[in-house]
């Protein structure tokens, strides 16, 4: 009797630990399919493919990397220094690109841009120009991936960078006005490597999103780590070493994770203690204007446009189109996003919980796996699950054959419980920074109440912490739900046979070249992608 | 009810308490005072069982609930904790949060019960509000009927006051011990405030240097002080220089610059009678003297026109009925502190005669 409370600690301490033990299977067995190693595998791979491999994801990492600083820090310098008309608007307008998976940009641009596409057959009608008789981009290249990818991705540096700007007090810039600087010197001097490491955390959040990307590369044919994986895996169906390429891929995110944490401690040590708020530089119209214009083409391109063409194509096709099969994949992903959020959310609860009561060193430890979750690509995260979920469903039939003399077939293989475990893998980690920050911001002296009111921690959970953090809870609930939403390589990957969500049938319509009939469940994606940005909005209007 | 006996108890391997022993009847009030940090929170948290001991036992209603080895889970001690933010459930109404603590019986029972401590605690006509709704002091009374709803054997008050406006803390106070005294729950309060623990407490304790330094009432500590520190930390009070000695009956006696005084207080006569150089005396023990400090309250100095002591104001204080002086006495080196009539008004620098009129004898050996 005297340790009851201890006994239960206990037990929610364990699940939450076996929870979070859980989440690092698909980790462990990318990194243990070394312990079967195959020379001549190897070197077969890296006399044909590796190579492409592994320049062509550094080539798009690393423009990527470019092309979204150079967009995000210029808009946040305009944004935070400069009031013109439309400013405040344009502050939100400019984060709508976040809702547009870059694999859904490539479609609208692809369609735009091909060859058949109206501004190609435009050209060849003005000029009357005929095939290879012109110049023209093409958008299915590494350089068309990386203006695009550049175009959905630069919100990450953007809004480290217009925090970083922010934070600058104005007393800092008056100081370099007193000393004589012009202002390109003080922008080179002071304000940029001021915001250096919020820059380059943004960026390397961008590099990883753009080292994890499957469906644009797949799309526009581009060998990359991520497809080599997909096609050694399906089209060779050798998992082995489809889990040492992702072991690759995997560590390359490592080291991006790595240099992203060190910024970090970088980019806290250069805020300043007593600022002076920066209200910005009041701007006189025409030139106001023209500020205006030029910050708004990042949103026209990474959003307007190919959201616009999206629609116009989603309308061409209701008009013809069978919305019976689009509403049957609008049930079965809503379906498969509400059951995953739920129960990825629930995980999350249970861990923070647990973290909360009883801080241990080996739950800590535990924790940090999960956060690795999101780091890890989607196609590592399905290969990782592939392998041990397939010896699992070996040593089942294993078993009910030695015992019933039959076997039960594959029981998790192919499964949706497959396909939730990798979104659990992925997505538990943001559910996580919710709901526990959700519970730091309830005081420790409710639980001590609670504790004397002779109250079971289940009953200070469901009556106290719950109700309180409920907003933390919902905003955990709308993200996990929407990233699984967007979900494309993990669904492909493990999705049961003949099972599809939005995404997977918007790849494989625009794959087959069917980009009219892509577009209605891609604007549907892109919709529901706009409510966590709304949120994230909102959040910022209110810090 | 309450019985600590040599508790210790350690932070983060340092022992921040050492022999901490107290005890409270049933029904009684008691008080743990100390200045900020002196470990007295620790002290209510190991009580309530937040924290464990790493020596001595603790006993609530006969039961020991805490030893180095063994600890009973909070929710087993039955104690009532106030907490120094309430911590009032937000989201629960006024009726909900009393109710809370309340694990058995109907819902209709339950909020009856509830309804007799809102009642107590004078709040009825709030039961629908929420916490953000009342007022500081009203938050208050919310906590203390929430903690007296399950009826607790010990009720704990960590700086109940200190997150309230001065002006009310004194008429809430009373009010608190009001409520408390008619429920007839044993309560211990936490506090660094003397006057709150004047106010509310039968009994007090003052940690000094991890150790419970006496344990006693508001009188007692006061007028028997057992250290030096709590002759300066309690009320206001000066010392000045004396010698004690034995007389050839036997008593002992204090002579200082403002007069000779019967020394009664056994302990510190022991004190005395103790040392070596009084045991090993060749001349006789009226020959032995001892240098002390006397403990000289403000009101033990009277202003007396005739008598031939004269004192010189250095500082004064107008307190409305009273003068604080500050004088200086002796050879102008000692300070004394007197509470005079308003109507006895003298300007700095001037002199006026004093009578000292110790009724408590207190000294220290230097």
């Amino acid at each position: 009797m005297a340790n009851l409370v201890l006994r239960y600690k206990g037990k929610l301490y364990l699940l939450a630990f076996i929870l979070a033990a859980c989440t690092s299977v698909p980790l462990l067995s990318i990194y243990a399919s070394f312990l079967s190693f195959e020379v001549s595998n190897w070197r077969h791979l890296i006399d044909t493919v590796l190579t492409a491999y592994v320049v062509n994801s550094l080539i798009l990492m690393l423009g990527v990397g470019l092309g979204t600083t150079l967009l995000g820090t210029s808009l946040a310098w305009c944004i935070v220094r400069y009031r013109f008309v439309g400013r405040s608007t344009l502050q939100w307008l400019v984060l709508l690109p976040l809702a547009m998976p870059a694999y859904i940009v490539a479609y609208a641009y692809t369609g735009l841009l091909d060859f058949s596409g109206p501004v190609q057959s435009w050209i060849r009608a003005r000029f009357e120009l005929g095939f290879n008789q012109y110049w023209f981009p093409e958008v299915r290249s590494l350089t068309g991936a990386i203006v695009l990818m550049s175009l959905v991705l630069y919100p990450y540096v953007y809004l480290l960078a217009r925090t970083a700007f922010k934070l600058q007090s104005s007393h800092l810039e008056e100081v370099s006005k007193l000393a004589n600087k012009s202002s390109l010197q003080h922008i080179l001097r002071v304000s940029l490597p001021l915001a250096r490491p919020a820059i380059l955390i943004g960026a390397i959040l961008a590099m990883m999103e753009a080292l994890a990307d499957f469906g644009t590369v797949e799309y526009f044919g581009i060998s990359t780590l991520t497809t080599g994986i997909y096609r050694t895996w399906f089209g060779m169906g050798d998992i082995n070493t489809a889990s040492q390429l992702s072991a690759l891929l995997c560590t390359f995110v490592f080291v991006l994770l790595f240099l992203e944490f060190s910024s970090r401690a970088a980019s806290q040590a250069y805020q300043t203690k007593y600022q002076q708020k920066n209200l910005g530089i009041s701007l006189p119209w025409p030139r106001g204007i023209l500020v205006l214009v030029i910050c708004s083409l990042p949103v026209l391109f990474g959003f307007v446009i190919p959201f616009g063409l999206l629609s116009s194509w989603s309308i061409q096709y209701t008009q013809s189109g069978s919305l019976a099969e689009f509403a049957q994949l609008v049930i079965n992903t809503a379906w498969l996003a509400v059951v995953g959020a739920s129960i990825i959310v629930s995980v999350a609860l249970v861990i923070s919980y647990a973290k909360r009561r009883n801080n241990g060193a080996v739950l800590q430890f535990a924790s940090r796996f999960v956060s690795l979750g999101y780091a890890m690509p989607g196609t590592v995260v399905a290969i990782g699950i592939l392998a041990p979920m397939g010896w699992l469903d070996k040593q089942i039939n294993g078993l009910t054959l030695y015992f019933n003399d039959s076997t039960v077939g594959l029981i998790f293989s192919g499964s949706v419980i497959v396909l939730l475990f990798a979104y659990l893998v992925r997505f538990v980690s943001i559910a996580l920074q919710y709901t526990d920050s959700g519970l730091q911001r309830i005081p420790n002296s409710l639980d001590e109440v609670s504790l004397s009111l002779k109250k079971t921690p289940r009953q200070s959970f469901f009556n106290v912490h719950l109700p309180l953090m409920s907003a933390s809870v919902i905003s955990a609930f709308l993200l996990v739900f929407v990233d699984i939403l967007k979900e494309l390589p993990a669904t492909l990957v493990l999705r049961p046979f003949d099972f599809n969500t939005l995404a997977v049938k918007a790849f494989e319509l625009a794959s087959d070249e069917r980009l009219i009939e892509a577009a209605l469940p891609s604007v549907s994606i892109v919709l529901v992608g706009l409510l966590p940005v709304i949120l994230l909005t909102k959040t910022l209007e209110r810090s | 009810m309450l019985t600590l006996n040599n508790v210790a108890i350690d932070y983060e391997q340092t022992r921040v308490l050492d022999g901490v022993s107290l005890s409270l009847q049933k029904g009684e009030i008691g008080c743990i005072l100390g200045a900020s940090g002196c470990g007295k929170t620790t002290l209510m948290r190991a009580i309530a069982g937040f924290k464990s001991v790493a020596d001595g036992q603790i006993a609530i209603a006969n039961n020991t609930v805490a030893t180095a080895s063994q600890q009973t889970p909070v929710a087993n001690r039955n104690v009532g904790v106030i907490f120094q933010d309430f911590a009032l459930f937000p989201h629960f109404d006024v009726m909900k949060n009393v109710a809370y603590g309340i694990n058995h019986g109907s819902r209709e029972d339950k909020e009856k019960l509830a309804q007799h401590f809102i009642n107590l605690v004078g709040l009825q006509g709030f039961e629908n509000k929420l916490p953000h709704e009342l007022s500081g002091g009203q938050q208050q009374r919310v906590a203390i009927a929430r903690a007296l709803a399950p009826k607790p054997d010990l009720l704990l008050l960590d700086e109940p006051f200190s997150s309230l406006d001065p002006d009310l803390r004194a008429t809430l106070a009373e009010e608190v011990r009001q409520i408390i005294k008619t429920n007839g729950t044993t309560a211990l309060l936490i506090t660094h405030d003397q006057n709150e623990a004047f106010a509310m407490s039968d009994k007090i304790g003052v940690l000094d240097d991890g150790k419970c330094a006496q344990w006693g009432s508001a009188f007692e500590l006061y007028h028997q002080p057992k250290t030096r520190h709590i002759a300066g930390f309690i009320g206001e009070g000066s010392f000045i220089k004396g010698t004690a000695q034995q007389d050839s009956l036997g008593g002992w006696w204090v002579r200082s610059s403002l007069g000779m005084f019967a020394l009664l207080n056994v302990e510190q006569i022991n004190k005395f009678v103790n040392t070596t150089s009084y045991q090993s005396q060749d001349d006789g023990p009226d020959k032995q003297t001892f240098d002390v400090d006397l403990l000289v309250r403000p009101d033990d100095i009277l202003h007396d026109d005739l008598s031939d002591v004269k004192a010189r104001v250095f500082s004064r204080t107008f307190r409305g009925a009273q003068i604080m002086y500050q004088l200086t006495v002796g050879n102008e080196q000692e300070k004394v502190f007197c509470l005079a009539p308003s109507h006895h008004n003298h300007a700095n620098g001037e002199s006026f005669g004093i009578r000292l009129e110790l009724q408590h004898v207190i000294c220290f050996a230097v």
